[in-house]
């Protein structure tokens, strides 16, 4: 379970082909998904690559707990073309940022660097795109750092400069490192396993049930979900209004007869 | 065992580092300027992280031997901690490290000398012997086979005599004590608790028994150990658990060997123990029933004064009172 991030639909078009996803939405940028796996498509540039990331994480939050993989072409000095790199430094205006690997990988690594216009000067050995910084800094607001990765594929060199770049290569290029890409994808999805455990089924219902009685404030709101989230920790069940033995007269009781809910039971730690 | 090595680029060419790099020919190098740019980033699971932490070697450049914490000693007059490496091995729940850093790579620092200058300069301020624990912001001998450092610390406080050094380890990895000769001046304290709750706590750590037979070995060589029941943890049978694990320990190791044993209630800074509750959301002791005053969360005080009296009442009749060093942290005028 992965959020592909491409430029092209001509990056995308290997990554639809093998995970088998359908379109999903158009605009104001078009996604794909399988039901598991997810892709956008966000357009070239830094612009597009950060707003296109924003909106769908914000569209969607859920896939904040996914791994975010940006797949696309670059150019390298001197890299062989159609190799694919894990970017393992990122070069920032004010120093670098390193991707935190924390799975196992055996793609070579390699820096990147993201330019504004295309670029075919090939001084040093770095490999150039025109999306990757802004990506990785979208979406590290919002995805834990260990989950946002970037893969490069060398599609220009110095001796295969991007004048001589033909467009309809770019399928070909991903497709030849696919079971790669999706590999360690699937090694970020079982990282992606040992994160928090998500709000249990059923809390937020729990909580309107309890709103529905009550009037909580919001700092009370706030409460309310720590001990229910903390009862259901220690009983994997979530204790509704009804679940009270005596009613409350206001919020503030609620919350009070939960706390004593919760010293009740009984503690034993194996 | 480790796949990443961050390195900063002043010890590229450390003769410790390359010693690491040898040790891990296969983990993948990465240089980076200074190792806050791993360590301290914001967006970092440290629970996602512990699957498999990177390494990064640097530079320790200041503050490298520090007061310890007020109430924090085993009878001596002045008291200092050093880490030489920051973050553990093991993944206990209860540790405050998950609370106090961002990441959960290891950051190994290279340069023993400016440590070991630092605590001569500090002890030739002092007019008695002090004490340096050394485990405070990691376990002392767990990547010792990696770090060699106690190895080195050892063989440097051996002519040291005014400074006093404690190991504090749950590690089995006890080789480069029994190499040398055992010093008058350092005391190896292992962190024990209850079988129970080592199983339910302590994950990744070695069996309690493995602990005890590791000290039993180096109090066999002549080393004087520590024994640090540290954090007890409250359960509803606390007393049956305690009563069989004190009775346990004491039962085999050799009473002469045993140079302090110190108590301390489970306790955390307010704001780390938030952050392992977020961390850790189904975790039945960061979610069952804690007390908060200004400074600590701990157990509620009625429970947390029963243990702890308990557990001294134990320690006192097998050690006598002089050993006996409690770290008394209670969360009393709960808010």
């Amino acid at each position: 379970m992965t959020v592909y991030v491409v430029a092209l639909p001509a990056e995308a078009r290997p990554i639809i082909d093998a995970l088998k996803l359908k379109r999903k939405i158009d605009k104001p940028w078009s996604t794909y998904s399988n039901g598991d796996d997810h892709l956008l498509v966000t357009g070239i540039g830094q612009l597009n690559a950060a707003a296109a990331c924003g909106w769908l994480i914000g569209h969607a939050p859920s896939l904040a707990r996914l791994p975010w993989l940006n797949i696309g072409i670059a150019g390298h000095a001197s890299h062989a073309l159609g190799e694919l790199f894990w970017v393992e430094k990122l070069q920032g205006v004010r120093g670098g940022y390193y991707p935190a690997l924390h799975c196992t990988n055996a793609l070579p690594g390699a820096v990147l660097k993201t330019v504004d216009e295309p670029c075919s000067l090939y001084v040093d050995e770095k490999l150039v795109d025109m999306e990757g910084l802004a990506f990785y800094l979208t979406c590290s607001r919002f995805v834990p750092l260990e989950l946002v990765h970037l893969l490069k594929v060398v599609s220009d060199n110095r001796e295969n400069p991007l004048e001589s770049f033909d467009k309809k290569s770019v399928p070909g290029l991903i497709q030849n490192n696919i079971d790669k890409i999706i590999s360690f994808s699937t090694a970020l999805t079982q990282l992606a396993d040992s994160l928090p455990e998500p709000t249990p089924v059923g809390l937020e219902e729990c909580i309107l049930e309890y709103s529905s009685r009550w009037r909580f404030s919001h700092s009370q709101t706030q409460q309310l979900y720590k001990l229910l989230n903390r009862y259901y920790a220690l009983t994997q069940l979530l204790l509704s209004p009804n679940d009270l033995e005596t009613k409350a007269r206001d919020a503030k009781q609620v919350l009070s007869m939960l706390e004593v809910e919760i010293e009740k039971l009984p503690v034993v730690l194996r | 065992m480790i796949d990443t090595i961050y390195i900063e680029e002043a010890v590229q060419q450390h003769p410790r580092t390359l010693k690491v790099l040898e040790r891990f020919p296969k983990a993948r190098r990465i240089v980076c300027e200074r190792y806050g740019e791993i360590f301290n980033r914001a967006q970092q699971s440290f629970r996602v992280q512990k699957q498999k932490p990177a390494l990064v070697l640097a530079h320790k450049s200041g503050n490298r031997v520090l007061p310890a914490p007020a109430d924090y000693g085993i009878g001596g007059q002045h008291n200092f901690y050093f880490s030489h490496l920051y973050n553990c091995l093991y993944d206990c729940r209860y540790c405050f490290l998950q609370g106090m850093y961002r990441s959960a790579n290891y950051v190994m620092f290279v340069n023993y000398e400016d440590f070991f200058d630092d605590i001569k300069e500090q002890q030739d301020k002092l007019d008695a012997p002090g004490w340096y624990f050394s485990g405070y912001d990691c376990d002392s001998l767990a990547l010792e086979p990696v770090t060699h450092f106690v190895s080195e610390a050892l063989q440097w406080f051996a002519h040291q005599p005014q400074a006093n050094l404690e190991l504090r380890t749950k590690s089995t990895q006890i080789r480069s004590l029994l190499k040398l000769e055992p010093l008058d001046n350092v005391v190896v304290a292992c962190s024990l608790s209850p079988d129970p709750i080592a199983r339910s706590l302590e994950h990744d750590a070695p069996s309690l028994d493995r602990r005890i037979a590791a000290l039993e070995k180096v109090a066999e060589a002549g080393w004087r150990i520590g024994l640090r029941f540290d954090p007890l943890i409250w359960c509803d049978d606390y007393k049956e658990v305690y009563a069989k694990f004190f009775d346990d320990v004491f039962s085999r190791l050799p009473q002469a060997s045993i140079h302090s044993v110190s108590t301390g209630s489970f306790r955390l800074p307010p704001e780390f123990q938030q952050k392992l509750a977020k961390l850790y959301p189904r975790d039945a002791l960061l979610a069952g029933p804690l007390a908060r005053n200004d400074r600590w969360v701990g157990f509620p005080v009625e429970r947390e004064q029963a243990l702890l009296q308990f557990a001294q009442d134990q320690v006192v009749g097998a050690v006598g009172q002089d050993r006996f060093f409690p770290c008394q942290f209670s969360a009393e005028n709960v808010s």
